[in-house]
């Protein structure tokens, strides 16, 4: 599997997913990318980040010290909170590293009246593709839809308006994700898994959203649990807007560290 | 305040580093700054990578604004007194390790 979203000058140097020969060529470039950090780098008056996962990089790649700076979804206000439906949505683009086709696996195993929507747009079409002969051959079109377009604002905020939970399962991403946060918006609790990366910088296990093993047996289980528990789910959503206050993302504070002296 | 946001993007792909730039703009500007927002091409090529990390190089913002605030690589190459980073990620390797697609 390809993952676009990793830097492999960094963490991935020397493992099998760098896709970098390590050779004398390679090497001397991957130097030359460093010295070029840290000129741009030691210079710069302040360094904040998108995350802890980025702000340890710098620490360990370039010995950079910085402060994370949360960015924030625009216009949260946008996101509002209607109903609880068993519906679980996962609004990302569909690709390979978001791994929806662990979210489709695992309605094979939910007992209860769980519905899952994925919707987003694609790269190239053939992970869509790959997503809906799934559905075909294991009879799951009465509980997965799958809308592989391009989603408006207003439809998003409208999925997350009426869903009880949302699900963002990405692999190793370098921050939590505008999906966890626009869910939390909504008063929604986030479904992820424990190999997702950033998300639980903003994600507590049990408290606003649900963290499992990237199995889809074990997803199962969380849907399941979401829908047949739905004044847990309810809790977990409302802690999301307690979260975000809790982390001050804001664009208040974006604003006040940005044009600092 | 006059603030240049400045990042850099790869021509015809659309990515999600440039919105924070786009949403940072209209928050700086409902808060009363003068802003631009410039993006400069980048494509990860090893066989041209030194001359374009040259030509940012190259380039002195001084006396175009206040405060420089620089997102994607290389754009913290630009030169400013005042300048800060928000650091989203590093650089990716992506023409190296088959990411051909960026060339359809």
């Amino acid at each position: 599997m390809v993952h676009p979203s990793l830097p492999r000058y960094y963490d991935l140097w020397g493992t099998q997913y760098c896709g970098l020969e390590d050779n004398a060529k390679n090497r001397a470039f991957r130097k030359r990318i460093f010295a070029t950090d840290e000129v741009g780098l030691s210079e710069s008056a302040r360094i904040f980040t998108n995350s802890k996962i980025v702000s340890n990089r710098l620490k360990n790649f370039n010995s950079i010290d910085s402060e994370v700076l949360y960015p924030p979804v625009f216009q949260s206000e946008r996101f509002h909170c209607e109903s609880y439906d068993p519906v679980i949505v996962c609004i990302c683009r569909l690709e390979d590293h978001k791994r929806q086709h662990l979210l489709v696996d695992a309605m094979r195993y939910t007992k209860s009246k769980a519905k899952l929507v994925l919707a987003g747009a694609s790269h190239s079409g053939s992970y869509p593709r790959k997503l809906k002969l799934k559905v075909l051959k294991y009879c799951l079109s009465n509980k997965v839809k799958i809308l592989d377009r391009w989603i408006s604002e207003e439809e998003k905020s409208q999925l997350l308006a009426t869903c009880c939970a949302a699900a963002y399962l990405p692999f190793d991403e370098d921050s939590y994700g505008y999906p966890s946060l626009e869910a939390q918006h909504a008063c929604k609790a986030v479904l992820t898994t424990n190999d997702s990366g950033g998300v639980p910088e903003l994600v507590t296990h049990g408290v606003n959203g649900l963290i499992v093993d990237p199995n889809p047996k074990a997803i199962a289980e969380a849907i399941d649990q979401l829908v047949t528990n739905p004044q847990k789910t309810r809790d977990m959503g409302q802690n999301g807007p307690v979260r975000i206050n809790e982390l001050d993302i804001s664009w208040d504070r974006v604003i006040r560290k940005l044009t600092a002296a | 305040m006059k603030v240049v946001l400045a990042s850099s993007f790869v021509p015809f792909i659309k990515g999600g580093a440039t919105a924070i730039v786009e949403w940072l703009e209209a928050k700086l500007v409902e808060h009363g700054h003068q802003v631009e927002s410039v993006f400069l091409p980048f494509v990860e090529r090893p066989e041209t990578m030194m001359d374009q990390l040259l030509s940012y190089r190259m380039l002195n913002m001084t006396e175009s604004c206040d405060r420089l605030i620089a997102f994607r690589p290389p754009a913290y190459l630009l030169r400013h007194p005042s300048k800060f980073l928000w650091f989203i990620h590093h650089f990716r390797a992506t023409t190296i390790c088959g990411a051909h697609n960026i060339a359809a």
